[in-house]
Protein backbone atom coordinates (compact mmCIF):
# COMPACT_ATOMS: atom_id res chain seq x y z
CA UNK A 1 0.00 0.00 0.00
CA UNK A 2 1.62 3.59 -1.02
CA UNK A 3 -0.06 6.33 0.54
CA UNK A 4 1.64 8.35 -1.81
CA UNK A 5 -0.25 6.47 -4.25
CA UNK A 6 -3.88 6.95 -2.97
CA UNK A 7 -3.12 10.87 -1.85
CA UNK A 8 -2.15 11.75 -5.47
CA UNK A 9 -5.56 9.58 -6.45
CA UNK A 10 -7.39 12.04 -4.64
CA UNK A 11 -5.84 15.34 -5.82
CA UNK A 12 -6.62 13.78 -9.11
CA UNK A 13 -9.86 13.31 -8.72
CA UNK A 14 -10.34 16.89 -6.63
CA UNK A 15 -8.59 18.75 -10.09
CA UNK A 16 -10.97 16.66 -12.16
CA UNK A 17 -13.73 18.40 -10.36
CA UNK A 18 -12.56 22.19 -10.10
CA UNK A 19 -11.90 21.59 -14.24
CA UNK A 20 -15.74 21.03 -14.65
CA UNK A 21 -17.08 23.40 -11.90
CA UNK A 22 -14.60 26.23 -13.88
CA UNK A 23 -16.50 24.97 -17.12
CA UNK A 24 -19.93 25.58 -15.36
CA UNK A 25 -20.78 21.81 -15.92
CA UNK A 26 -23.36 20.27 -13.14
CA UNK A 27 -21.68 17.61 -10.68
CA UNK A 28 -24.54 14.67 -10.15
CA UNK A 29 -25.24 11.16 -9.13
CA UNK A 30 -27.25 8.72 -10.73
CA UNK A 31 -27.85 5.22 -9.77
CA UNK A 32 -25.56 1.78 -9.95
CA UNK A 33 -28.24 -0.32 -9.83
CA UNK A 34 -30.79 -0.18 -12.80
CA UNK A 35 -33.85 -2.45 -13.59
CA UNK A 36 -32.85 -2.19 -17.84
CA UNK A 37 -29.92 -0.96 -19.77
CA UNK A 38 -28.31 0.22 -23.06
CA UNK A 39 -27.41 -3.41 -24.67
CA UNK A 40 -23.96 -3.14 -25.48
CA UNK A 41 -22.51 -6.17 -26.77
CA UNK A 42 -18.69 -5.87 -26.41
CA UNK A 43 -19.08 -6.16 -22.40
CA UNK A 44 -20.71 -8.20 -20.06
CA UNK A 45 -22.75 -7.19 -17.04
CA UNK A 46 -23.22 -7.71 -13.09
CA UNK A 47 -26.94 -8.89 -12.88
CA UNK A 48 -28.87 -9.39 -8.81
CA UNK A 49 -31.98 -8.64 -7.44
CA UNK A 50 -33.66 -5.81 -5.69
CA UNK A 51 -36.36 -7.29 -3.13
CA UNK A 52 -39.14 -5.44 -0.91
CA UNK A 53 -39.94 -6.77 2.49
CA UNK A 54 -42.72 -9.21 1.13
CA UNK A 55 -40.21 -11.24 -0.85
CA UNK A 56 -41.01 -9.62 -4.03
CA UNK A 57 -37.97 -9.70 -6.38
CA UNK A 58 -37.04 -8.16 -9.32
CA UNK A 59 -33.63 -8.87 -11.54
CA UNK A 60 -31.39 -5.62 -11.04
CA UNK A 61 -27.75 -4.28 -13.12
CA UNK A 62 -24.99 -2.45 -11.98
CA UNK A 63 -24.71 0.13 -14.61
CA UNK A 64 -21.63 -0.27 -17.30
CA UNK A 65 -21.69 3.62 -17.27
CA UNK A 66 -24.02 6.63 -16.13
CA UNK A 67 -24.92 6.90 -19.97
CA UNK A 68 -28.27 5.47 -19.64
CA UNK A 69 -29.10 8.09 -16.76
CA UNK A 70 -27.38 11.19 -18.49
CA UNK A 71 -29.15 11.24 -21.69
CA UNK A 72 -32.31 11.48 -19.49
CA UNK A 73 -31.22 14.35 -17.81
CA UNK A 74 -29.88 15.94 -20.88
CA UNK A 75 -33.54 15.45 -22.64
CA UNK A 76 -34.97 16.98 -19.54
CA UNK A 77 -32.90 19.97 -20.22
CA UNK A 78 -30.22 19.57 -17.87
CA UNK A 79 -27.43 21.51 -19.43
CA UNK A 80 -23.98 20.63 -19.44
CA UNK A 81 -23.18 17.77 -16.72
CA UNK A 82 -20.38 15.50 -15.58
CA UNK A 83 -20.20 12.55 -12.70
CA UNK A 84 -17.73 10.61 -10.81
CA UNK A 85 -18.92 7.59 -10.37
CA UNK A 86 -18.00 3.74 -10.42
CA UNK A 87 -18.43 1.70 -13.81
CA UNK A 88 -19.13 -2.51 -13.42
CA UNK A 89 -17.96 -4.88 -16.22
CA UNK A 90 -18.20 -8.26 -15.28
CA UNK A 91 -15.42 -10.31 -16.70
CA UNK A 92 -13.27 -8.02 -16.71
CA UNK A 93 -10.36 -8.94 -13.91
CA UNK A 94 -7.09 -9.90 -15.15
CA UNK A 95 -4.62 -7.54 -16.83
CA UNK A 96 -2.83 -4.44 -16.10
CA UNK A 97 -5.46 -1.95 -17.57
CA UNK A 98 -8.77 -3.91 -16.32
CA UNK A 99 -10.74 -4.10 -12.50
CA UNK A 100 -14.02 -5.27 -12.80
CA UNK A 101 -15.56 -1.92 -11.01
CA UNK A 102 -13.59 0.62 -11.96
CA UNK A 103 -14.09 4.73 -11.60
CA UNK A 104 -15.03 6.59 -14.26
CA UNK A 105 -15.48 10.13 -15.36
CA UNK A 106 -18.37 11.05 -17.54
CA UNK A 107 -19.11 14.16 -18.95
CA UNK A 108 -21.57 15.78 -22.01
CA UNK A 109 -21.47 19.02 -23.19
CA UNK A 110 -24.36 19.89 -24.92
CA UNK A 111 -24.33 22.09 -28.72
CA UNK A 112 -21.20 20.44 -29.19
CA UNK A 113 -19.78 17.52 -31.12
CA UNK A 114 -17.20 15.11 -30.84
CA UNK A 115 -14.42 17.80 -32.26
CA UNK A 116 -16.04 19.71 -29.32
CA UNK A 117 -15.72 17.27 -26.37
CA UNK A 118 -11.69 16.74 -28.12
CA UNK A 119 -10.81 19.88 -27.12
CA UNK A 120 -12.14 19.05 -23.72
CA UNK A 121 -9.84 16.44 -23.37
CA UNK A 122 -6.97 18.24 -24.31
CA UNK A 123 -8.10 20.88 -21.78
CA UNK A 124 -8.29 18.60 -19.07
CA UNK A 125 -5.35 16.80 -19.48
CA UNK A 126 -3.39 19.44 -19.64
CA UNK A 127 -4.80 21.50 -16.63
CA UNK A 128 -4.43 18.11 -14.68
CA UNK A 129 -0.29 17.69 -15.54
CA UNK A 130 0.19 21.87 -15.09
CA UNK A 131 2.39 23.68 -14.15
CA UNK A 132 4.04 21.20 -15.82
CA UNK A 133 3.86 21.11 -20.11
CA UNK A 134 5.32 17.72 -20.59
CA UNK A 135 3.72 14.15 -19.21
CA UNK A 136 6.47 11.94 -18.42
CA UNK A 137 5.38 8.01 -17.90
CA UNK A 138 7.91 5.19 -17.55
CA UNK A 139 10.89 6.57 -19.92
CA UNK A 140 8.76 8.38 -21.98
CA UNK A 141 7.53 11.67 -22.18
CA UNK A 142 4.71 13.53 -24.27
CA UNK A 143 4.72 17.01 -24.96
CA UNK A 144 1.15 18.37 -23.99
CA UNK A 145 1.70 22.31 -25.48
CA UNK A 146 0.24 21.76 -29.08
CA UNK A 147 -2.62 19.97 -30.31
CA UNK A 148 -2.94 16.48 -30.03
CA UNK A 149 -2.80 13.64 -32.64
CA UNK A 150 -5.77 13.08 -34.75
CA UNK A 151 -5.80 10.16 -36.41
CA UNK A 152 -8.86 8.05 -38.28
CA UNK A 153 -9.03 4.55 -37.66
CA UNK A 154 -8.19 3.88 -41.91
CA UNK A 155 -5.26 5.93 -41.51
CA UNK A 156 -3.84 4.30 -38.11
CA UNK A 157 -4.24 0.90 -39.96
CA UNK A 158 -2.74 1.89 -43.20
CA UNK A 159 -0.20 3.38 -41.36
CA UNK A 160 1.01 0.80 -38.48
CA UNK A 161 -0.88 -2.70 -39.77
CA UNK A 162 -0.55 -1.70 -43.80
CA UNK A 163 -4.20 -3.05 -43.77
CA UNK A 164 -7.92 -1.57 -43.85
CA UNK A 165 -10.08 -2.24 -40.91
CA UNK A 166 -12.72 -4.40 -42.46
CA UNK A 167 -10.43 -7.34 -41.78
CA UNK A 168 -9.47 -8.80 -39.02
CA UNK A 169 -9.93 -5.78 -36.65
CA UNK A 170 -9.33 -6.97 -33.12
CA UNK A 171 -6.53 -8.58 -34.22
CA UNK A 172 -4.60 -5.60 -36.34
CA UNK A 173 -5.84 -3.27 -33.86
CA UNK A 174 -4.23 -4.42 -30.75
CA UNK A 175 -1.30 -5.91 -32.30
CA UNK A 176 -0.38 -3.05 -34.87
CA UNK A 177 -2.34 0.00 -33.61
CA UNK A 178 -3.04 0.30 -30.46
CA UNK A 179 0.66 0.17 -29.08
CA UNK A 180 1.38 3.26 -31.30
CA UNK A 181 -1.13 5.58 -30.36
CA UNK A 182 -0.12 8.41 -27.90
CA UNK A 183 3.85 7.53 -27.73
CA UNK A 184 4.86 10.62 -29.40
CA UNK A 185 1.93 13.09 -28.30
CA UNK A 186 -1.71 12.10 -27.17
CA UNK A 187 -3.56 10.72 -29.77
CA UNK A 188 -7.24 11.52 -30.33
CA UNK A 189 -8.14 8.09 -32.93
CA UNK A 190 -11.35 8.68 -34.41
CA UNK A 191 -14.13 7.74 -36.83
CA UNK A 192 -14.56 4.17 -36.23
CA UNK A 193 -16.62 1.40 -38.62
CA UNK A 194 -20.03 1.64 -38.07
CA UNK A 195 -20.00 -1.72 -35.90
CA UNK A 196 -18.48 -0.86 -33.07
CA UNK A 197 -20.06 2.46 -31.86
CA UNK A 198 -23.85 1.62 -31.48
CA UNK A 199 -24.51 4.82 -29.80
CA UNK A 200 -22.84 7.29 -32.00
CA UNK A 201 -24.08 9.36 -34.96
CA UNK A 202 -23.29 8.05 -38.22
CA UNK A 203 -20.94 10.38 -39.90
CA UNK A 204 -22.21 11.20 -43.91
CA UNK A 205 -20.73 8.19 -45.65
CA UNK A 206 -22.41 5.98 -43.43
CA UNK A 207 -19.49 3.79 -42.80
CA UNK A 208 -18.00 4.90 -39.91
CA UNK A 209 -19.30 6.87 -36.99
CA UNK A 210 -18.08 10.15 -34.69
CA UNK A 211 -16.37 8.20 -31.82
CA UNK A 212 -12.89 9.03 -30.44
CA UNK A 213 -10.81 7.52 -28.01
CA UNK A 214 -7.95 9.19 -26.27
CA UNK A 215 -5.19 7.49 -26.19
CA UNK A 216 -1.46 7.84 -24.18
CA UNK A 217 1.85 5.87 -24.19
CA UNK A 218 -0.68 2.87 -25.75
CA UNK A 219 -3.27 3.00 -23.35
CA UNK A 220 -6.80 3.96 -23.83
CA UNK A 221 -7.84 6.67 -21.51
CA UNK A 222 -11.11 7.79 -22.80
CA UNK A 223 -13.82 7.18 -25.33
CA UNK A 224 -16.51 9.49 -26.49
CA UNK A 225 -19.03 10.15 -29.22
CA UNK A 226 -21.03 12.94 -30.94
CA UNK A 227 -24.65 11.16 -29.15
CA UNK A 228 -26.71 9.68 -31.64
CA UNK A 229 -29.91 11.32 -31.15
CA UNK A 230 -31.73 9.67 -33.51
CA UNK A 231 -34.47 7.10 -31.51
CA UNK A 232 -35.64 5.00 -34.42
CA UNK A 233 -32.07 4.76 -35.71
CA UNK A 234 -30.85 4.13 -31.66
CA UNK A 235 -33.85 1.31 -31.49
CA UNK A 236 -32.23 -0.29 -34.72
CA UNK A 237 -28.89 -0.16 -32.82
CA UNK A 238 -30.38 -2.04 -29.66
CA UNK A 239 -31.65 -5.16 -31.83
CA UNK A 240 -28.19 -5.62 -33.57
CA UNK A 241 -26.75 -5.40 -30.05
CA UNK A 242 -29.08 -8.02 -28.51
CA UNK A 243 -28.48 -10.13 -31.29
CA UNK A 244 -25.08 -9.83 -30.94
CA UNK A 245 -24.96 -10.34 -27.09
CA UNK A 246 -27.57 -13.76 -27.35
CA UNK A 247 -25.10 -15.26 -29.90
CA UNK A 248 -22.32 -14.77 -27.77
CA UNK A 249 -24.31 -16.06 -24.84
CA UNK A 250 -24.15 -12.96 -22.52
CA UNK A 251 -26.62 -12.37 -19.39
CA UNK A 252 -30.07 -11.40 -21.25
CA UNK A 253 -30.75 -7.87 -19.74
CA UNK A 254 -34.11 -6.18 -20.32
CA UNK A 255 -33.49 -3.04 -22.84
CA UNK A 256 -33.80 0.16 -21.37
CA UNK A 257 -37.28 1.71 -23.19
CA UNK A 258 -36.99 4.69 -21.17
CA UNK A 259 -33.85 5.64 -22.68
CA UNK A 260 -35.50 5.19 -25.93
CA UNK A 261 -38.66 7.60 -24.35
CA UNK A 262 -35.75 10.22 -23.86
CA UNK A 263 -34.66 10.23 -27.38
CA UNK A 264 -38.14 10.19 -28.59
CA UNK A 265 -38.82 12.75 -26.41
CA UNK A 266 -35.81 15.19 -27.83
CA UNK A 267 -31.94 14.23 -26.88
CA UNK A 268 -30.00 18.10 -27.81
CA UNK A 269 -27.17 17.72 -29.99
CA UNK A 270 -24.94 16.97 -27.32
CA UNK A 271 -21.40 14.89 -27.11
CA UNK A 272 -20.39 12.83 -24.12
CA UNK A 273 -16.71 11.15 -22.93
CA UNK A 274 -16.18 8.39 -20.54
CA UNK A 275 -12.86 8.18 -18.90
CA UNK A 276 -11.10 5.82 -16.95
CA UNK A 277 -9.76 7.59 -13.90
CA UNK A 278 -7.70 4.52 -12.21
CA UNK A 279 -6.02 4.32 -15.82
CA UNK A 280 -5.02 8.28 -15.80
CA UNK A 281 -4.01 7.67 -12.01
CA UNK A 282 -1.80 5.08 -12.91
CA UNK A 283 -0.04 6.83 -15.85
CA UNK A 284 0.18 10.57 -13.47
CA UNK A 285 2.06 8.03 -10.77
CA UNK A 286 3.54 6.63 -13.02
CA UNK A 287 2.54 3.00 -12.37
CA UNK A 288 2.46 0.15 -14.53
CA UNK A 289 -0.55 -1.93 -12.86
CA UNK A 290 -3.99 -0.42 -12.44
CA UNK A 291 -3.95 -2.34 -9.34
CA UNK A 292 -1.47 0.01 -7.74
CA UNK A 293 -3.64 2.67 -7.67
CA UNK A 294 -6.70 0.71 -6.90
CA UNK A 295 -7.67 -0.13 -3.18
CA UNK A 296 -8.50 -3.77 -3.04
CA UNK A 297 -8.29 -4.21 -6.72
CA UNK A 298 -10.30 -7.54 -7.59
CA UNK A 299 -7.82 -9.72 -8.81
CA UNK A 300 -6.70 -9.59 -4.88
CA UNK A 301 -10.35 -9.79 -2.65
CA UNK A 302 -11.41 -12.40 -5.53
CA UNK A 303 -8.16 -14.64 -5.89
CA UNK A 304 -9.83 -17.80 -7.42
CA UNK A 305 -10.41 -15.93 -10.53
CA UNK A 306 -7.07 -14.97 -11.16
CA UNK B 1 -5.04 -29.27 -31.41
CA UNK B 2 -5.61 -27.14 -28.87
CA UNK B 3 -8.24 -24.17 -28.24
CA UNK B 4 -6.74 -20.88 -27.82
CA UNK B 5 -8.80 -20.36 -24.74
CA UNK B 6 -7.60 -23.44 -22.81
CA UNK B 7 -4.10 -22.71 -23.24
CA UNK B 8 -2.17 -22.15 -20.14
CA UNK B 9 1.16 -20.80 -18.97
CA UNK B 10 3.36 -23.61 -19.60
CA UNK B 11 1.74 -25.12 -22.60
CA UNK B 12 3.67 -26.58 -25.56
CA UNK B 13 2.65 -25.55 -28.98
CA UNK B 14 3.39 -25.39 -32.42
CA UNK B 15 4.09 -22.39 -33.82
CA UNK B 16 4.78 -21.34 -37.49
CA UNK B 17 6.51 -24.21 -37.55
CA UNK B 18 8.71 -23.61 -34.46
CA UNK B 19 8.01 -25.36 -30.57
CA UNK B 20 7.00 -23.03 -28.01
CA UNK B 21 6.17 -22.62 -24.39
CA UNK B 22 3.67 -20.42 -23.50
CA UNK B 23 4.94 -17.77 -21.17
CA UNK B 24 2.22 -15.70 -20.92
CA UNK B 25 -1.32 -15.75 -21.74
CA UNK B 26 -4.10 -13.01 -20.98
CA UNK B 27 -7.33 -12.23 -22.26
CA UNK B 28 -7.73 -8.77 -23.62
CA UNK B 29 -10.73 -6.52 -24.34
CA UNK B 30 -10.08 -3.81 -26.57
CA UNK B 31 -12.90 -1.88 -26.03
CA UNK B 32 -14.42 -2.40 -29.62
CA UNK B 33 -15.20 -5.81 -31.41
CA UNK B 34 -14.70 -9.41 -29.32
CA UNK B 35 -11.81 -9.84 -27.00
CA UNK B 36 -8.54 -11.37 -27.96
CA UNK B 37 -5.77 -13.72 -26.75
CA UNK B 38 -2.47 -11.89 -25.95
CA UNK B 39 0.53 -14.87 -25.93
CA UNK B 40 3.98 -14.38 -25.28
CA UNK B 41 5.72 -17.44 -26.41
CA UNK B 42 9.16 -18.57 -25.92
CA UNK B 43 11.12 -20.68 -28.35
CA UNK B 44 12.19 -24.04 -27.32
CA UNK B 45 15.46 -23.60 -30.11
CA UNK B 46 16.36 -20.04 -29.67
CA UNK B 47 15.21 -19.04 -26.26
CA UNK B 48 13.31 -15.33 -28.65
CA UNK B 49 10.42 -14.77 -27.09
CA UNK B 50 7.15 -13.42 -29.80
CA UNK B 51 4.35 -11.42 -29.03
CA UNK B 52 1.00 -12.85 -30.39
CA UNK B 53 -2.34 -11.83 -30.80
CA UNK B 54 -5.06 -14.34 -31.12
CA UNK B 55 -9.07 -14.18 -31.63
CA UNK B 56 -10.34 -16.69 -28.74
CA UNK B 57 -12.32 -19.06 -31.46
CA UNK B 58 -8.74 -20.55 -32.98
CA UNK B 59 -7.17 -23.46 -32.38
CA UNK B 60 -3.74 -23.62 -32.15
CA UNK B 61 -1.59 -27.56 -32.63
CA UNK B 62 0.25 -28.92 -29.58
CA UNK B 63 3.50 -30.41 -29.67
CA UNK B 64 4.10 -34.14 -28.35
CA UNK B 65 6.02 -33.84 -24.98
CA UNK B 66 7.04 -37.02 -22.83
CA UNK B 67 7.47 -36.57 -19.26
CA UNK B 68 10.24 -38.70 -17.35
CA UNK B 69 11.39 -39.11 -14.43
CA UNK B 70 14.85 -38.14 -13.29
CA UNK B 71 17.23 -37.85 -10.60
CA UNK B 72 19.96 -35.16 -10.00
CA UNK B 73 23.33 -36.55 -10.32
CA UNK B 74 25.72 -33.46 -10.52
CA UNK B 75 26.63 -29.92 -11.98
CA UNK B 76 28.98 -28.91 -14.79
CA UNK B 77 29.84 -25.32 -15.71
CA UNK B 78 26.59 -25.04 -18.13
CA UNK B 79 24.83 -28.20 -17.33
CA UNK B 80 22.97 -29.58 -14.84
CA UNK B 81 23.18 -33.66 -14.97
CA UNK B 82 20.07 -35.74 -14.11
CA UNK B 83 20.04 -39.76 -14.64
CA UNK B 84 16.52 -41.58 -15.88
CA UNK B 85 16.78 -44.31 -12.64
CA UNK B 86 14.87 -46.83 -15.16
CA UNK B 87 17.60 -46.67 -17.48
CA UNK B 88 20.28 -44.94 -15.86
CA UNK B 89 20.35 -42.71 -19.19
CA UNK B 90 21.58 -39.28 -18.68
CA UNK B 91 19.56 -35.99 -19.45
CA UNK B 92 21.81 -32.93 -19.23
CA UNK B 93 19.75 -29.92 -18.97
CA UNK B 94 21.29 -26.25 -19.60
CA UNK B 95 21.66 -23.86 -17.02
CA UNK B 96 19.90 -21.69 -19.25
CA UNK B 97 16.78 -23.69 -19.33
CA UNK B 98 16.88 -24.62 -15.50
CA UNK B 99 17.24 -20.88 -14.51
CA UNK B 100 15.54 -19.85 -11.20
CA UNK B 101 14.97 -23.54 -10.57
CA UNK B 102 18.97 -23.74 -9.35
CA UNK B 103 18.03 -23.32 -5.79
CA UNK B 104 15.82 -26.21 -6.03
CA UNK B 105 18.59 -28.39 -7.31
CA UNK B 106 19.50 -31.22 -4.82
CA UNK B 107 21.43 -34.37 -4.95
CA UNK B 108 19.45 -37.45 -5.44
CA UNK B 109 16.19 -35.70 -5.18
CA UNK B 110 13.18 -36.72 -7.96
CA UNK B 111 12.46 -34.06 -10.75
CA UNK B 112 10.04 -34.36 -14.19
CA UNK B 113 11.93 -33.40 -17.32
CA UNK B 114 9.94 -32.67 -20.75
CA UNK B 115 11.47 -33.79 -23.75
CA UNK B 116 10.43 -33.23 -26.90
CA UNK B 117 11.74 -34.82 -30.09
CA UNK B 118 14.72 -36.02 -27.48
CA UNK B 119 15.94 -32.57 -25.95
CA UNK B 120 14.46 -31.01 -22.67
CA UNK B 121 12.47 -28.56 -23.35
CA UNK B 122 11.09 -27.66 -19.42
CA UNK B 123 12.04 -29.25 -15.49
CA UNK B 124 9.89 -29.67 -13.13
CA UNK B 125 10.54 -29.85 -9.72
CA UNK B 126 8.02 -31.14 -7.00
CA UNK B 127 5.26 -29.22 -5.61
CA UNK B 128 7.12 -29.31 -2.15
CA UNK B 129 10.28 -29.42 -0.94
CA UNK B 130 12.42 -29.92 2.41
CA UNK B 131 15.51 -27.80 3.27
CA UNK B 132 17.74 -27.34 6.42
CA UNK B 133 17.92 -24.32 8.13
CA UNK B 134 21.11 -23.14 8.57
CA UNK B 135 21.12 -20.05 9.90
CA UNK B 136 18.36 -18.23 12.12
CA UNK B 137 18.90 -14.96 13.75
CA UNK B 138 17.84 -15.18 17.76
CA UNK B 139 14.54 -14.22 18.19
CA UNK B 140 13.83 -10.95 16.39
CA UNK B 141 10.95 -8.79 18.00
CA UNK B 142 8.61 -8.95 14.67
CA UNK B 143 6.13 -6.18 13.21
CA UNK B 144 2.86 -8.67 14.44
CA UNK B 145 0.81 -6.88 11.57
CA UNK B 146 2.89 -8.21 8.56
CA UNK B 147 2.48 -12.11 10.80
CA UNK B 148 5.58 -11.75 12.66
CA UNK B 149 8.29 -13.52 10.21
CA UNK B 150 12.18 -13.55 10.25
CA UNK B 151 14.48 -14.36 7.79
CA UNK B 152 16.60 -17.47 7.84
CA UNK B 153 19.03 -19.00 5.55
CA UNK B 154 18.53 -22.61 4.57
CA UNK B 155 21.01 -24.97 3.08
CA UNK B 156 20.74 -23.87 -0.35
CA UNK B 157 21.49 -20.31 0.29
CA UNK B 158 17.69 -19.08 -0.16
CA UNK B 159 16.89 -16.37 2.77
CA UNK B 160 13.25 -17.11 3.49
CA UNK B 161 10.97 -15.64 5.84
CA UNK B 162 9.88 -18.15 8.14
CA UNK B 163 7.45 -18.36 11.59
CA UNK B 164 9.40 -16.95 14.72
CA UNK B 165 8.97 -20.36 16.20
CA UNK B 166 11.57 -21.87 13.60
CA UNK B 167 15.01 -22.43 14.92
CA UNK B 168 18.57 -23.15 13.42
CA UNK B 169 18.88 -27.00 12.47
CA UNK B 170 14.83 -27.15 11.50
CA UNK B 171 13.81 -28.67 8.21
CA UNK B 172 11.15 -26.90 6.46
CA UNK B 173 9.15 -27.29 3.54
CA UNK B 174 8.69 -24.91 0.80
CA UNK B 175 6.19 -24.27 -1.60
CA UNK B 176 8.23 -24.03 -4.73
CA UNK B 177 5.66 -22.41 -6.76
CA UNK B 178 5.64 -19.54 -4.69
CA UNK B 179 9.53 -20.06 -2.69
CA UNK B 180 7.51 -19.52 0.66
CA UNK B 181 7.56 -21.82 3.71
CA UNK B 182 4.94 -24.19 4.29
CA UNK B 183 5.33 -25.30 7.38
CA UNK B 184 7.86 -27.43 9.65
CA UNK B 185 8.98 -31.11 9.20
CA UNK B 186 10.31 -31.98 12.88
Amino acid sequence: MDWQIIHQRAEVIDRIRTFFQKENFLEVQTPLLAPALIPESYLEVFETGLKNKTGKSQKAYLTPSPELWHKKLLAAGSGNIFEITKAFRNTDIGGSLHNPEFTILEWYRTKADYTDTMKDCENLIRFLVSPQKTLTYQDKSLELNQPFERLTVAEAFEKYAQATPDNDFEINYVKYVEPKLGQKKPTLIYDYPAQFAPLAKPNADGLTKQRFELYLFGIEIADAYTELTDAAEQRQQFEKEQAERRKLGRIAHPQDENFLKALESGLPECSGVALGIDRLVMILANQKNIHDVTLFPGADIFKNLC
Amino acid sequence: MIKVVNIVKGTFLKWRGEPVVVAEKEFYSPGKGSAVIRLKLKNLQNGKVIKEVLKTTENIEEIQVLHQKVQFMYKTKDNFVFMNPFTYEQVEISTELVGDLEVYIKEGEDYTVALWEGKPVELQVPKKMSFKVIKSEETVKGNTVTGATKPVTLDNNAVVPVPLFVKEGDEISLNTETGEYAGRKN
